[in-house]
């Protein structure tokens, strides 16, 4: 709605309740039909491939179905055993720790470099931004590949060169160090992408307002840290959001991992037991009551923060 | 689409590292191994022979099967009486086995009659010289103790995979992973509606 | 995000048709004079000497994987498990490994023919959902209908819900449906972007006037007429940018793949790559799949690294993502 079509009812002479709501409602159906036909589409879309299958994964949720005794009712059972699983929690707790550990040095570094190519100190700033940004370009299942033939422990370069360096009987994909190797993998395949996003951001800093500030002799640390970071705080919230979301559903690169035979457990990661559970054990319904825990976390969580935020006043 | 346990035996590395006699040179192989080894074997081509399982308990003669491969013939097949007709011929035929012994393939038979063959237990291979390995390995398929395989295969390997990782990495004993399996499997098997008698 | 780095975008539509190289040169000349000169900053030659080594050694670590994959996809199976891992062995197998791709290994499948899938996934899928986005983004910015907030709520809380909880209920539905092994039950998923609806929104109410919107309706033209003379040309950088994510999105799905397809004559790149390296890990040294894993993996990079290059200009010139959120 415009603002002009906002105002003009407050500024036109009073009428009586019901006048107003003809009016009004004659405008807005008028307008309803047209803004819809450009919805719909998506909207049924929408429907049938995001809303029905959520809910049908609530409705199985509540369901047992075993190979003798065939499909019952069983309310919360699933509910129970998801909710008193160890395994199921402990898989939350990795890819939280894998969350809290790689996005902060993934966005550092990101930052970092999208501030060096938004102050243009770099020599062939152009051609180091086409670089970074590759990753994005390659799929996880083959950055995955890739970085597992790297690691492997037998004839992997890397293990041959930590052992090189005196670090004899490295095991990248050993259960101590996968989870360091997949945040290293995680780094690489992510930390262009976000640094472009930083640098899109920076670009829109006000110039004059650096200016300012190197007139005023602040050395470029200060600019960089209290006038420009404060600035492109919302771009930062947001690839912090869009991350985290990413990590707790972090599948491909275990998935892809175990296949080298590696550490990788069955319910290494959420979904990586939801995939295990539902496919492999053929468990689906408790499969599905697993997905339905792992979607409420998020979005209580991300519910709590934004009312956290607003509450800060950083929220509009 | 769900992995396997992985038998490290059998990457091309270890095979190279076999071949330099940089592992072990008596690994605790299958019947059917050396014919994937042999084309690995390039210094040590001829040198190797088979020898029966070293035993916990002298005397005992216990083996056990490594392998799994079936050739079943699912409900949507177009023609199931016909594959489950090739299914038998290709598994328990002395016409089939007399092609799956020889090269490319070489196979350990699943064909009983053969085992107790004499051409057979006399076949000698590039990779074992002039000795005959399938006088030992025929033997130690006589030892065998069949066994039935659960309803749920496909669970109990993608558990396995999961349950045996802390043996790999020396957290856990043998006894104690096939302990904690027996009680997985056990749960899973009453979570789908098994009546399960241990015993 | 600013008027500038809006406008740049709809200027090069609107103005004379311009080489790539003039624009290029416009464009380095453009970033030039926006940026305030190094040495106004005080810098100490040393300091930047470092920032630069920095960049040195962050282009190395990207690109280490993408060398060993150029380098390991010459090489025959033996030579990427014997030779050093980052220089040439003999024999020299780039063309017998490539010649691979078309076949059928072993009844593995064939890599060409997952190339052939994941283009049309990705062309109906992303294209699709990138339609499907500018319609409703266009849809939710320029008309408010009863529960239009609340239905965009809905579409951008669903960013929130994981994947698998849509994705497994949908394995169900397809048994039942016989959807198993379609194709559709790839594409029709795909359709669906709640990513792109929100950034062709917001993009529509920076870069679609509404008084261009009123002034056409005055001149009586039809919505949908409005729609595809005024508003879509002003859409089209907008449109590149959801068109870029939502293709990487489908090109990097695997989870549903994985699950609805049992054929492996419909898998994408993702799942039969994937699956070659469990036959390989799993048969050890007799498959010979290796060099195909690597080969498969150099050509499905390579015309993702080629799309971004031809298209950079719409992520340079102003990333949504990074211009929306501020």
């Amino acid at each position: 709605m415009s603002d002009t079509a906002l105002k003009a009812p407050r500024n036109a002479p009073p009428r009586t309740a019901a006048a107003r709501r003809t009016r009004r409602s004659a405008w807005s159906r008028r307008r309803d039909r047209r803004g819809l036909a450009f919805v719909a589409p998506f909207g049924i879309a929408f429907t049938l491939f995001t809303i029905v299958p959520l809910l049908y994964a609530i409705y199985e949720s509540l369901f047992t179905s075993r190979i003798i005794g065939g499909t019952v009712f069983s309310g919360f059972g699933n509910y129970h055993q998801v909710l008193t699983s160890g395994a199921f929690w402990g898989g939350f707790v990795r890819v939280i720790v894998f969350g809290a550990i790689q996005i902060p040095i993934m966005l550092a570094i990101a930052f970092f470099f999208a501030c060096v190519f938004d102050l243009g100190v770099a020599k062939a700033s152009r051609l180091f931004r086409t670089i970074f940004f590759i990753p994005f370009a390659v799929p996880i299942v083959v950055a995955a590949l890739m970085w597992g033939f790297l690691l492997e422990p037998s004839y992997g370069p890397i293990t041959h060169l930590a052992n090189a360096f005196g670090f004899g009987g490295t095991n990248f994909l050993s259960s101590g160090l996968i989870l360091p190797s997949i945040i290293l993998i995680a780094i690489w395949e992510w930390t262009g992408y976000n640094s472009i996003i930083l640098y899109t951001a920076l670009k829109s800093v006000p110039r004059d307002v650096v200016e300012a500030a190197i007139l005023d002799d602040t050395p470029l640390w200060k600019i960089i840290l209290k006038i420009k970071l404060p600035m492109v705080r919302p771009a930062i919230v947001m690839l912090i959001f869009l991350n985290s979301i990413g990590a707790l559903q972090l599948f491909v690169e275990p998935e892809i991992l175990s296949y080298q035979g590696g550490s990788i457990t069955n319910t290494w990661t959420p979904i990586v037991d939801v995939y295990n559970t539902s496919i492999a054990n053929a468990q689906y319904n408790l499969g599905a009551a697993m997905a339905v825990v792992l979607g409420l976390v998020i979005i209580v969580v991300s519910v709590a923060s934004m009312i956290f935020r607003r509450q800060r006043g950083e929220l509009s | 689409m769900v992995s396997t346990v992985n038998d490290a035996n059998n990457s091309p590395l270890p095979n190279e590292d076999l071949d330099n006699g940089v592992t072990a040179s008596s690994p605790l192989n299958s019947a059917w191994a050396p014919s994937y080894f042999q084309p690995d074997a390039k210094k040590t081509m001829g040198n190797w022979r088979a020898a029966a399982l070293p035993q916990w308990t002298a005397g005992a003669s216990v083996s056990a099967d490594w392998g799994g491969s079936t050739y079943p013939v699912f409900k949507q097949s177009a023609h199931p009486a016909q594959a489950a007709e090739f299914s038998e011929w290709l598994t328990a035929n002395q016409a089939s086995w007399t092609i799956l012994k020889t090269p490319p393939s070489e196979l350990f038979p699943t064909y009983e009659p053969l085992l107790s063959d004499p051409s057979f237990k006399s076949l000698t291979y590039p990779v074992s010289g002039s000795s005959q390995p399938n006088q030992v390995f025929t033997a130690a398929a006589s030892e065998i103790q069949p066994v039935q395989w659960p309803p749920f295969m496909t669970q109990a390997l993608n558990q396995a995979l999961t349950t045996f990782q802390p043996v790999l990495s020396g957290k856990e004993t043998l006894q104690q992973a096939f302990q904690a399996f027996q009680g997985q499997e056990v749960s899973y098997a009453k979570a789908q509606g098994f009546t399960v008698s241990t015993g | 995000m600013t008027a500038s780095t809006l406008a740049s975008p709809g200027d090069t539509a609107a103005g004379p048709p311009e080489s790539r190289r003039q624009r290029r040169k416009r464009e380095r000349l453009q970033e030039q004079a926006a940026a305030i000169p190094v040495h106004l900053y005080g810098l100490r030659r040393g300091t930047v000497t470092l920032i630069t080594v920095a960049c040195v050694l962050f282009a190395i670590f990207t690109l280490v994987p993408v060398a060993w994959i150029i380098i390991n996809s010459t090489k025959s199976q033996t030579g990427i498990f014997s030779s050093f891992a980052f220089w040439f062995s003999r024999p020299f197998d780039f063309f017998h490994n490539f010649a691979l791709l078309f076949q059928n290994v072993d009844g593995n499948g064939t890599y060409f023919q997952w190339f052939g899938n994941t283009v049309l996934y990705a062309a109906l899928g992303g294209g699709g959902a990138t339609a499907l986005a500018g319609f409703a983004g266009y849809g939710f910015a320029r008309f408010r209908f009863r529960g239009s907030k609340a239905y965009f709520y809905v579409i951008v809380g669903a960013l929130l819900v994981p994947v698998a909880a849509i994705t497994l209920p949908l394995y169900l539905v397809y048994a039942k449906a016989h959807l198993i092994n379609s194709i559709w039950g790839m594409i029709l998923p795909s359709l669906v972007s709640p990513v792109g609806v929100y950034l062709m929104r917001t993009y529509v109410d920076l870069s679609v006037p509404r008084e261009l919107i009123d002034a056409a309706r005055i001149d009586g033209a039809g919505e949908a007429r409005i729609f595809f003379r005024v508003a879509l040309p002003l859409m089209v950088p907008g449109l590149m940018t959801v068109l870029l994510l939502s293709v990487v999105a489908v090109w990097n799905n695997y989870f549903l793949p994985l699950i609805i397809f049992t054929k492996n004559s419909l898998y994408p790149l993702t799942v039969g790559i994937g699956v070659w390296s469990q036959v390989a890990e799993r048969s050890g040294g007799n498959s010979d799949l290796y060099p195909l894993v690597v080969m498969g993996g150099l050509v499905t990079i390579v015309p993702m690294i080629a799309l971004f290059l031809v298209l950079q200009r719409y992520w340079r010139g102003g990333m949504l993502l990074g211009s929306i959120a501020n």
